[in-house]
């Protein structure tokens, strides 16, 4: 039994007096939370570019049949061919053979487009950046502006739910009509069109994009795939053909190169087979096109002016063009209503590009054509925009509008309606350019500028806060009702102020945040100034955090972050090495020596699972699942992962043994408990890994059955059993000893040494494990929340979180042996706070959103089902951020023993554990204020989208993942803290 | 435990007769020494430049061919101006004779525990992210380079006893010129990778390029630092 002393000989006085004090502690965390969630609210809002998709699909309105529409005649079937990162001047310009590679080799678009005017012509087809064939293709089909987020987008983010041309294909021709061939992206954009099969002839033929230094393979399987189907022309009705290889020729050699050059005759001859083929057909329209252009090094993603410049080639064997000038430069959303009118079907809902006045017009220059093309798609952008709430307020785009509908009513001048209509159409795509694709900078800095007050708060309230002496409750006592009242006060001023602007949101959400920082500082005068002198250690934790944040300078080190920190994280390992060889105690050295290389290894170990992101190709490889091109995972990983499950309890008992707490409720809780519970995380993914075994399908139903119930169990166990039962029993690992000793005091007497035998009482009592009271209690809730956490991660990760406990009990250790807890409370939590990010890579993640692992939204349920979908991404996700919040207390009652009697003292254990969480909290909050600024300042960047933007949401995601875990460590704390007291006061 | 620091500025005063064991404070007279110094002063940064722009074309090749002469440098830059941890203490009889015959043993074993330690060395590196499986060679080069920089003079000049070796690693033994190049050499090297991750497709990149003149760079500057520090008896 742990109780050993009856909870009735506390006083209930201190007892509620202890309470009250640990409760309000909690507003300290809960503050500096609330401030970076404000802060992070209103760079988001200035950062974060996000467009409403509405869902409604396009039907053909009356326009279509009324008697004065006449619209150009529509092909059976397209062939669309698309050349990644084809730019304009690879088709469009020509040289005298020496210039560039990439000049005079891809060069039948432009001679058939001076020799067959109207049959032929070449485009400057102008992108919206990001330059990312997802984006391109998304706009490419649907007609809309790209943004970084899609709200309202499906669950996994990649599928086109809006209303796009392949869709109203697909509707309207039926599902079977098209056939692909080329880049995959296209079937996680279109699922439906990978259910192209006629007669049993599959035409679709998806290619992995994954490989960006393969030149040839997916041109090579695209080219001998869409022969066959040219031939079998009246199996489909659009052909999609997506060739890769210049894409990954501009990546890897660059585009003035002799192997770009080699590149574009291949497509060249591709293009010029394609117009042979189709030449005696007047039913077939090519569209041979470029979803974005380069840059000089070959890169895209960004806006310059070689990014932006794809071409479009337009051709038909049929004169359904007005020939154009060569160099005009049409909007890639454009190509979308053209399509619609060509394919005969619906503009798409969403559309908010313009019909090609040359396709319309057509080679008789019938302006009635084009008016008509012009009326359905502005009724089409009329009626989006009625639908969009956020167009209130534009009247003037309106007005336009009405005033071409009336020409188109009243009068016959053709060209000026068209006119008209395109200038409605021009307007409204600007207005939504500058509301979709504009940062609010004055947002941003906003934000920036909390953060950087909360940052200073932060460390102010660190260095005066000394745990240790103050009390907590006093600390907060004073302060909190100057904050509330500093808050309340900003946000009235910012309401009135922000109603005045008409910027509502910001300057409320400013005021607010401002406010209570102001209230901070004019009580921080009341207190006394404390001056402690600042640790080597306390340096070394601000320099970790100044050199993490610098990585975000760079596109490189983000990129290669894991390594960097892998990297940093050794260096502090050596730093720990060199501390463990100055300890004069020869058997505390050693023992610290020790621990330091272990710390070291792991460090070093925690960098090598990985899954590489694209910009790591090609010097990286992945290795945390079974193949570079799966999601599954490799047998050997389930092998440690029941490796661990044996392990790591034997792990966390030799760490309790070193102060003898492996006692009272610990062999329990962690001998068998957390073993069991491992093991059973481990039969989950073997159950996992059975299903996704073909051969398995049979049995796949049972399979289903019995992983749900195993995963439901264990969560049940370890996030709702286990703590239930720390809270009610608060399970102390100590057992005490009872030591008879007549034998003694009878040896005494005889030997007549009086003096012993009246001080030694006829029974002793000794505590083991006392010295770790509070660690051993604290540690066991930790582990349930661990078991939680390395459930919902892939096998590889579950074994990587069992490293990170390893690592944070290596670090626990060594912050004893070295007084690190006393000298610098805040290097410690620093450094669990940077290994939080170290495993976040090594749990199969990066800073990227295709690294999100989607497929454990289905580890509890079949279907999505909140809360449990949400809590397996989110432990997935954040753990190793949740589990380095929640390790934060250990950093004060490692090896910490409780003062009997003394609830003073009680309070200053709280207060210590708030001063770490404000430690940790430091460290998050000063690497998003380094990502914001960092963001704000690359915001035209040209690899803004691809890695500072997601690292920037990586950074608001940890950052409220550890000040939540904070929030909930510093409660547990507390609650440990009443247990302990309530056993020893 | 004996503890040698050459200590130029203290030449012109005469050699007072002391105890033996008041070795850390004993002056010695080395003329050469000055010399010698900032001839290794100039040659480093010689070697530097010379190492570092023939290095991208073949780092492997380079590191190679130079290792002799970088240990031949480090050679006789310690025999000219390191005495002999073990001969000072005896401070009697025909020392400059005796204390040369040992210096030349001392130098060949500090050698060849430098060779020896250089797989530990090499260890160290991948602890810190070098390749473990690819630029194995690149890497064992590396480490042997650093071991000459940074192990060989320590291992001539510094006593082979436990006390000592844990202070060196604790940064508590003395700051002598050798002691001071081998943390220049530790921090040049350790900031020798930043560049590296850096997308800049420069040639220069290729590991172990940059460490490799972080190394030389940093022992420069560390000889630069002991020099001046010399004759003081400092520690970190």
């Amino acid at each position: 039994m742990p109780r050993t002393i009856p909870a009735s000989s506390v006083p209930r006085a201190h007892k509620s007096q202890l309470k009250h004090a640990t409760r309000i502690s909690l507003l300290v965390p809960v503050w500096f939370l609330a401030l970076h969630l404000l802060a992070l609210v209103l760079f988001a809002l200035g950062f974060l570019l996000s467009r409403p998709v509405l869902p409604d699909i396009a039907v053909k309105s009356a326009s279509y049949s009324s008697p004065d529409v006449v619209l150009p005649r529509a092909f059976k079937r397209t062939v669309v061919i698309l050349i990644d990162a084809l730019r304009h001047d690879f088709i469009g310009s020509s040289g005298d053979g020496n210039e560039a590679y990439y000049l005079n080799a891809l060069t039948t678009p432009l001679m058939l487009s001076v020799s067959q005017p109207e049959h032929a012509a070449v485009f400057k087809f102008i992108a919206d950046p990001p330059t990312t064939t997802l984006q391109r293709l998304k706009a490419l089909t649907t007609g809309s502006l790209p943004t970084f987020i899609d709200a309202g987008s499906n669950f996994n983010g990649a599928e086109v739910t809006e209303d796009s041309w392949i869709g109203q294909v697909l509707s309207s021709r039926g599902d079977g009509r098209t056939a692909f061939a080329g880049d995959d992206t296209w079937l996680s954009l279109f699922p439906s069109l990978s259910h192209s099969t006629y007669e049993d002839n599959n035409l679709t033929f998806p290619y992995e994009s994954f490989n960006v230094w393969d030149l040839h393979t997916v041109d090579a399987g695209v080219t001998s795939h869409i022969w066959p189907i040219l031939e079998r022309r009246d199996d489909w009705d659009v052909l999609i053909a997506h060739y890769l290889g210049v894409d990954h020729a501009g990546h890897r050699f660059g585009p003035d190169t002799p192997q770009m050059k080699e590149k574009l005759l291949e497509m060249d001859a591709v293009v010029k087979n394609v117009v042979n083929a189709i030449k005696d057909d007047d039913e077939t329209l090519l569209v041979v096109l470029g979803d974005h252009g380069m840059d000089e090094k070959g890169d895209h993603g960004g806006d310059s002016k070689g990014e932006v410049e794809a071409g479009l080639f337009l051709y038909s064997s049929r004169p359904f063009l007005a020939p154009v000038d060569q160099a005009e430069a049409i909007n890639q959303i454009d190509l979308v209503p053209t399509l619609s009118f060509l394919l005969d079907i619906p503009v798409p809902f969403n559309n908010l590009g313009s019909p090609i006045a040359s396709a319309m017009l057509g080679p008789d220059r019938n302006f009635q054509k084009l008016a008509s093309a012009c009326r359905i798609v502005a009724e089409q952008i009329h009626g989006y925009r009625s639908q969009h709430p956020s167009f209130e307020g534009t009247a003037e785009v309106a007005k336009i509008y009405s005033a071409a509908s009336e020409a188109w009513n009243t009068s016959k001048d053709y060209e000026r309606i068209s006119e008209l209509y395109l200038a409605y159409q021009k307007q409204n795509l600007k207005t939504c350019r500058e509301m979709w694709a504009r940062f609010d900078v004055p947002s941003m800095i906003a934000g920036i500028v909390i953060f950087v007050a909360s940052f200073g708060t932060l460390i102010v309230f660190y260095a005066t806060f000394d745990g240790s002496v103050e009390c907590p409750s006093d600390y907060v006592n004073l302060l909190a009702p100057k904050i509330g009242l500093g808050g309340l006060t900003g946000l009235a001023v910012g309401a009135g102020l922000g109603y005045l602007q008409s910027r509502l949101v910001i300057a409320i959400v400013f005021g607010l945040a401002m406010g209570s920082i102001l209230g901070f500082v004019k009580g921080m005068h009341r207190l006394p100034s404390v001056k402690s002198p600042v640790s080597k250690w306390t340096v070394l934790a601000l320099l970790s955090i100044i050199l993490h944040g610098i990585l975000f300078a760079s596109n490189s080190y983000v990129v290669w972050e894991a390594r960097s920190l892998s990297f940093l994280l050794v260096s502090f390992g050596f730093t720990l090495l060199v501390a463990s060889f100055r300890l004069p105690d020869a058997k505390l050295r050693a023992a610290a020596v020790f621990h330091s290389l272990v710390f070291i290894i792991q460090s070093r170990v925690a960098e090598y699972p990985r899954v590489c992101r694209e910009e790591q190709l090609p010097f990286c490889t992945s290795n945390f699942y079974a193949s570079t091109a799966s999601s599954v995972s490799s047998l050997t990983a389930l092998i440690i992962l029941f490796g661990t499950a044996v392990t790591l309890p034997a792990i966390i008992r030799s760490f309790l043994r070193t102060s003898a707490s492996y006692e009272g409720s610990a062999p329990l809780w962690v001998g068998t408990g957390l073993r069991i519970v491992l093991l059973l995380v481990g039969l989950y993914w073997t159950l996992d890994y059975v299903e996704a075994d073909p051969n398995s399908h049979a049995h796949a139903e049972q399979l289903n059955t019995y992983k749900y119930v195993v995963s439901r169990i264990l969560l049940g166990v370890t996030v709702v059993g286990a703590p239930l039962a720390w809270f009610r029993g608060f399970p102390l690992c100590l057992r005490v000893e009872l030591t008879n000793n007549q034998q003694k005091i009878k040896q005494a007497v005889q030997n007549g040494d009086v003096h012993t035998a009246s001080k030694t009482s006829p029974v002793s009592v000794e505590i083991i494990g006392f010295g770790n009271t509070y660690g051993s209690l604290y540690l066991l809730l930790f582990v349930s929340i661990f078991a939680a956490v390395s459930l919902c991660m892939k096998p590889v990760g579950g074994i990587a979180m069992a490293g990170m406990v390893y690592q944070i009990l290596t670090l626990l250790e060594l912050g004893d042996v070295l007084d690190l807890f006393t000298i610098s409370p805040i290097v410690t939590p620093t450094v669990i706070a940077l290994m939080g990010t170290q495993y976040y890579f090594a749990t199969g993640h990066q800073a990227t959103l295709a690294s999100i692992q989607w497929d454990v939204a289905f580890l509890f349920t079949e279907s999505i089902r909140p809360p449990l979908t949400h809590i397996a991404l989110i432990f997935n996700t954040l753990g190793p951020f949740i589990l380095a919040g929640l390790a934060v207390p250990l950093t004060v009652f490692y090896k910490l023993s409780p003062s009997p009697r003394d609830f003073r003292a009680s309070e200053a254990i709280m207060g210590r554990v708030v001063r770490a969480g404000t430690g940790a909290m430091i460290y998050a909050g000063g690497l998003t204020l380094t990502s914001c600024i960092m963001t704000l300042i690359l915001r035209r960047h040209l690899m803004v989208w691809k890695i500072f933007a997601p690292r920037f949401m990586l950074a608001g995601a940890s950052v409220i993942a550890i000040d939540l875990a904070i929030v909930t460590s510093t409660f547990f704390a507390g609650k440990a803290i009443e247990g302990v007291y309530d056993v020893f006061g | 435990m004996a503890r040698i620091k050459s200590t130029p500025r203290q030449i012109s005063t005469p050699s007072a007769p002391t105890s033996p064991i008041a070795v850390p404070h004993k002056p010695n007279t080395h003329y050469a020494e000055d010399v010698f110094t900032s001839s290794a002063l100039l040659a480093f940064p010689i070697v530097t430049v010379v190492l570092s722009s023939l290095l991208p074309s073949d780092p492997v090749k380079i590191l190679a061919y130079s290792l002799p002469l970088v240990a031949l440098i480090q050679a006789v830059n310690i025999l000219f101006t390191s005495p002999a941890p073990e001969q000072v203490s005896k401070s009697s009889g025909n020392k400059k004779k005796k204390q040369a015959k040992s210096t030349v043993s001392t130098t060949i074993l500090g050698l060849v525990l430098s060779i020896l330690l250089t797989p530990f060395i090499h260890l160290i590196y991948i602890l810190f992210g070098a390749p473990v499986t690819v630029s194995i060679p690149a890497t064992f080069l590396l480490s042997a380079h650093t071991a000459l920089l940074a192990l060989f003079p320590i291992l001539c000049t510094f006593p082979l006893d436990g006390v000592t070796w844990i202070n060196i690693v604790a940064l508590k033994a003395p700051l002598t010129p050798a002691y001071t190049a081998a943390l220049g050499t530790i921090a040049g090297a350790w900031l020798g990778a930043v560049p590296i991750p850096l997308d800049w497709d420069r040639e220069w990149q290729t590991w172990p390029v940059t460490v490799v003149f972080g190394a030389y760079v940093g022992n420069a500057v560390g000889r630069l630092v002991g020099a001046v520090l010399s004759g003081k008896e400092k520690k970190l």
